[in-house]
């Protein structure tokens, strides 16, 4: 099969030109091994587009393996080979809308324990039930640090054009012309809007300092 | 700074944190902030939120890492490492994969029960060239499934038993050691008869916690 020889040599998001081209012809014929392969380099990324696009409280694994079903039933309808990745990014889009859609048609009311990692209901604030807006972040899920969870919040705010360029230039060893094609706009723009993108999260980064700062001195001046 | 030095700022800043900026583009940048020293902390500003961000897509990577297509696409080289069919929640919940695969082991388990009271003349009763499972004592016990199946038939001979619960619980389902087939745990539940002198209830608890019984009393039949 096909995609035996090339699977071995894909293990990581490095992949690009003529071999991901033959592996995504290959997967789209229906070689699994080809498909699989293309996933475990695609992933990656595809958890970025997801969280750019998912509700905060939709599980990103459960998105992911949404995503990665769609890739193994549908993959054969993509037109021709170099459209996967951009064709990966609509699927991914659509699930984490999709989730999005039913979220907003769920109770608009939620244990307590749910979003406080299994914390007794009540815990926090004493009541059982809390509003979906007052929980928090479930960000949280994939922070690793409170740095990190505080600067992707703010990121969290920016226009879904600059942040979703900024959160694939984080993803380790994705390159601009990758995300030119996972964006399907130019190289220079993919450059601009992340340059901008980082503008915009460090004045709000300063901002949310400022009054951080203020805060923290009227806590002081206050007997 | 004027917007269009600005913007050019960016880049620069931009190719710094990623790494990619040429000795040309460093020369730019120097040229720039001999102007504007707070450059400076605006690039390292940048590599902070940078260095944030990289370490939350990191832990999302990861967990995306986790995320393999189902068992029938799996390379060989994969098998036995750990991937969606036998990852589950604390809470064990199945995930979305885990559900259907539990219905493709629901099915399969179906069947092999089908197959297996076929095999064994239906509730131990035996058929030609089969080993008749009078007692425990007195034939060849294959397995353990036959011994299972001993007992529901003997149990359902003497009241016992009322019989297995259909459709047996999945609980978890991956490739099989060997690479063929299936490993699926799963429950199997048997509804049993007993016949008690008493039955009580729990009405409360004593001072040190324990639960209290009370013997439950038939109401008295009154007749005319």
């Amino acid at each position: 099969m096909v995609g035996d020889r090339r699977s071995e040599q894909v293990s990581s998001i490095e992949l690009e030109g003529p071999a991901e081209r033959s592996l995504e012809e290959a997967a789209m014929q229906g070689d699994r091994r080809a498909i699989q392969a293309l996933w475990q380099c695609h992933r990656r990324w595809v958890a970025a587009v997801l969280i750019t696009y998912k509700p905060r409280s939709e599980d990103l694994e459960d998105l992911l393996q949404d995503v990665a079903m769609t890739m193994l039933t549908k993959i054969h309808t993509v037109r021709q080979a170099g459209n996967v990745r951009a064709w990966l990014r609509t699927v991914a889009i659509n699930a984490a809308r999709a989730a999005g859609r039913s979220e907003r048609s769920k109770p608009q009311q939620r244990l307590d324990s749910e979003f406080n990692g299994g914390a007794p209901a009540g815990a926090a604030g004493g009541s059982t039930l809390i509003h979906q807006t007052d929980r928090p972040s479930n960000i949280a899920v994939y922070e690793s640090n409170d740095e990190a969870r505080r600067v992707m919040r703010l990121a969290e705010s920016l226009p879904d054009g600059y942040r979703e360029p900024l959160l694939l230039k984080a993803v380790h060893g994705l390159r601009s012309r990758q995300i030119s094609e996972i964006l399907g706009i130019p190289e220079a723009t993919v450059d601009t809007r992340v340059s901008r993108a980082r503008r915009m999260l460090r004045e709000q980064v300063g901002a949310a300092a400022a009054v951080a700062d203020t805060d923290s001195t009227t806590s002081f001046a206050t007997p | 700074m004027t917007n269009m030095t600005n913007e050019r700022a960016d880049i620069l800043i931009s190719h710094v944190v990623d790494g990619e900026a040429t000795a040309e583009q460093w020369r730019e940048l120097e040229g720039i902030a001999a102007q504007e020293p707070k450059l400076w902390r605006e690039l390292a500003e940048a590599q902070r939120d940078a260095a944030a961000l990289r370490s939350a897509l990191r832990v999302a990577g990861d967990l995306a890492d986790r995320i393999s297509l189902p068992a029938s696409v799996d390379a060989p080289a994969e098998r036995g490492s750990y991937d969606i069919r036998t990852y589950r929640h604390p809470n064990l919940r199945l995930n979305r994969f885990g559900t259907w695969t539990g219905w493709l082991a629901a099915a399969v388990i179906a069947i092999i029960a089908a197959v297996q009271f076929n095999q064994h003349g239906g509730a131990g009763n035996g058929g030609p060239g089969n080993v008749q499972p009078a007692g425990l004592g007195s034939n060849v016990v294959k397995s353990a499934s036959d011994l299972f199946n001993q007992y529901i038939a003997t149990g359902q001979k003497d009241g016992s038993v009322l019989g297995e619960v259909p459709g047996p619980m999945l609980v978890e389902s991956r490739p099989a050691p060997s690479g063929k087939g299936y490993e699926v745990i799963f429950v199997r539940q048997v509804v049993e008869r007993a016949i008690v002198p008493d039955l009580y209830k729990i009405e409360g608890t004593n001072d040190q916690g324990q639960a209290t019984l009370a013997r439950y009393r038939q109401p008295i039949r009154r007749t005319m």
